[in-house]
């Protein structure tokens, strides 16, 4: 397979101004007193290299502000490398961000026509694809009408589909997938493994764990603006992992003194964190708020997590996954900000999470939690197998099931008619 | 080919955009000068008469190329800062969006250019073919100059908010030192005004070639186009220092 594209030695310096808008006043002044403030430079991106497979999903995972976004851009042509290139530069073509790439004073097809004009397509041949496009888009009614009355899925959903139709050779799509009802979604994905079997190179990024792993053929990890692997999925999400605890050791070592968290009545498993937010307790109920250890395959279970902050946070991410005992997860929820979801962030709390029927297979479980800042950067406290329930069965199901999730099985045996035998 | 095809898309766009919502649309293009001759002709022909013949054939001869230069240096700040959105397409280079916007206002020129033909039809002047060999020329000398100073702006706006206001304040001084609505007395001792104005040159030769129905003064039409290479060669350089920094800050 021939390279898609090739990207040497690349570095992308940022010059950072002080925030405010710099104003010929400030510079004059500058250079009449001699005092030139000295300009902070930013490496956003350095030595980095890579290739991509003619063909292939290519994904490019890493926490915010490794450079992903700075990559992108690059990669798209927006911006300019300081050092280094992309080879070949130019016939890339994605979708960034919502609400760039279209002006929001002009209507959805006129909007159409210049993202057409400018990806090398003449007037004829854009004729014939809007169409196509609007229909895809399912914009036939608002076409006519300027962007910006446009609701973001409806602004993604031209977008969208005029990347697919302009046909570029390679694909950028920033988290794009996130945004949208599912059903769109799911047009997208089916359009996209479309694209990828007719032998399109993709670049995606997401925050999506399972998206990356389903879609990737390959996946680079960056951190601070460093490749740190290029590798399979698998793997490459391994190394992010890992990422994640190197940042919340690295952090630990910072704080002024360390903190113990909370002892918990557990001594299996592992915790790791900093412990400026902790959770001290996690216990099980079943519906009616009876203390449990057990409970029977498709009862409902009520998890109930006290938290305590030990610095003021002013918002806190929560996870919580079960996982059996082989490490396999079966189940993972997530709050992304405890403030907007539920209005306040206490310094001690309890959250409470109902499941109200949890049909595994009779066994082994552990509920795995976790606060994390919300940029999801390190943790604050995790608790990997730490607090086990088993789930029961009374009357052992019929066919020896196996696996994760129990479900109603029955078997029975038809005479075929046309069996001659 | 490409890039044709590009910059007449994008000159139509400016043009959707600006009229966007708008009940005249381009009819815009025909009233602002008119009402701008009017208002002149009422001022300078009626209030504070200058004694001109043929005063608003003559003010507008030398409306039309100052509108297309004031209207482009006026905008000129915003070329980049408002296109965010075709700034972020790798095939479009900055450069293309500052052609666009001088090319864009050179349409509303060649809109007005009918009643300029009709002016002089009913002033019974007629159009020479001098005229009309040199009127592209004139035009290539203007567009130069406009590209250049356009462009050293629009960067430059990029980086210094203060400059659009500057040029607001540039231009309307401007509109005084380029004689628009009086003749100038080029013995007088501001004569020397419109020698290093380069507008001025190229409206007095508009006026040459069409009320005196005489020849291009070479050596003006050197000097602005001296001047005009200049400014476009300062843009260029300015542009090449400055061209990814420019994507990077707006």
């Amino acid at each position: 397979m021939s390279k898609a594209l090739l990207v040497r030695q690349l570095s992308k310096r940022y010059l950072i101004h002080d925030h405010r808008q710099r104003t010929l006043r400030d510079s004059l002044t500058r250079l009449i007193t001699g005092q030139f403030t000295s300009v902070n430079t930013l490496w956003a991106l350095r030595d980095v290299n890579f290739s991509v497979e003619h063909g292939s999903t290519f994904g490019i995972i890493g926490h915010n502000g490794a450079g992903k976004s700075t990559l992108l851009r690059l990669l798209c042509g927006i911006s300019r490398p300081t050092q280094g290139e992309i080879l070949p530069d130019g016939r890339v073509s994605g979708i960034l961000e919502l609400g760039g790439g279209f002006n929001p004073n002009l209507t959805g097809r006129q909007n159409l026509r210049t993202a057409g004009i400018l990806n090398g397509l003449t007037p004829a041949e854009i004729k014939k694809r809007e169409e196509q496009i609007i229909a895809f888009a399912e914009l036939e009614r608002s076409i006519d009408q300027a962007t910006r009355t446009y609701s973001s899925g409806m602004y993604l959903r031209l977008a969208f589909a005029a990347a697919m139709e302009f046909e570029p050779s390679v694909l950028v799509l920033d988290e794009v997938l996130t945004v949208g009802d599912e059903r769109f979604q799911k047009k997208c994905l089916d359009r996209i493994t479309g694209l990828k079997r007719q032998g399109s190179t993709l670049i995606i990024t997401s925050h999506s764990q399972d998206q990356i792993q389903s879609l990737c053929d390959e996946v680079l990890v960056l951190e601070e603006g460093r490749v740190v692997m290029q590798g399979d999925p698998q793997s490459a999400l391994a190394s992010y992992h890992d990422l994640l605890r190197r940042r919340t050791e690295e952090r630990v070592a910072r704080l002024p003194r360390a903190i113990s968290p909370a002892s918990l009545k557990t001594d299996e498993g592992t915790r790791q964190g900093t412990f400026e937010a902790s959770i001290s307790s996690v216990a099980f109920y079943d519906l009616e708020d009876g203390p449990i250890k057990s409970l029977e395959s498709g009862q409902g279970l009520r998890i109930k997590l006290t938290h305590r902050l030990s610095q003021p946070i002013n918002d806190l991410a929560l996870l919580l996954q079960i996982y059996n005992e082989h490490h396999v997860k079966c189940f993972e929820t997530s709050i992304s900000s405890m403030v907007s979801t539920f209005g306040e962030l206490l310094s001690a709390g309890t959250t409470v999470c109902t499941i109200k029927s949890l049909p595994l297979l009779a066994g082994r479980y552990f509920v795995n939690v976790g606060v994390y800042p919300t940029d999801w950067s390190f943790m604050y406290d995790y608790h990997w197998q730490m607090h086990a329930f088993h789930i029961t069965t009374t009357e052992p199901p019929p066919g020896h099931p196996s696996g994760i999730v129990a479900m109603a099985v029955s078997w029975a045996s038809v005479e075929d008619d046309r069996n001659t035998l | 080919m490409h890039n044709f095809h590009l910059i007449w898309h994008l000159v139509k766009r400016d043009f959707e955009l600006r009229y966007a919502g708008s009940v005249l649309g381009l009819l815009w293009s025909l009233v602002i000068p008119l009402s701008q001759l009017l208002m002149l002709v009422f001022v300078f022909g009626k209030v504070v008469p200058l004694n001109i013949s043929n005063f608003p054939l003559f003010v507008f001869t030398a409306l039309l190329p100052w509108n297309w230069f004031s209207s482009s240096l006026l905008s000129a700040g915003s070329i980049f800062t408002d296109s965010k959105d075709l700034l972020r397409h790798p095939n479009v280079k900055p450069a293309i969006l500052v052609v666009v916007s001088v090319l864009g206002h050179l349409m509303t020129l060649f809109i007005s250019l009918p009643v300029l033909f009709f002016m002089l039809y009913w002033y019974d002047f007629g159009i020479s073919w001098t005229f009309l060999a040199a009127f592209p020329l004139l035009i290539l000398v203007q567009g130069i100059l406009t590209a250049g100073l356009s462009l050293i702006i629009a960067i430059a706006n990029v980086f210094y908010r203060d400059v659009a206001p500057i040029i607001g304040l540039a231009v309307s001084v401007l509109f005084f030192v380029t004689p628009i609505w009086y003749a100038p007395q080029a013995k007088s001792e501001y004569g020397f005004l419109f020698q290093i104005n380069p507008l001025a040159l190229i409206v007095q030769n508009y006026r040459h070639l069409l009320l005196d129905r005489g020849d291009l003064d070479w050596p003006s039409v050197v000097t602005a186009t001296l001047m005009g290479m200049t400014c476009l060669t300062i843009g260029y350089l300015v542009y090449r220092r400055f061209e990814s920094d420019v994507i990077d800050a707006i």
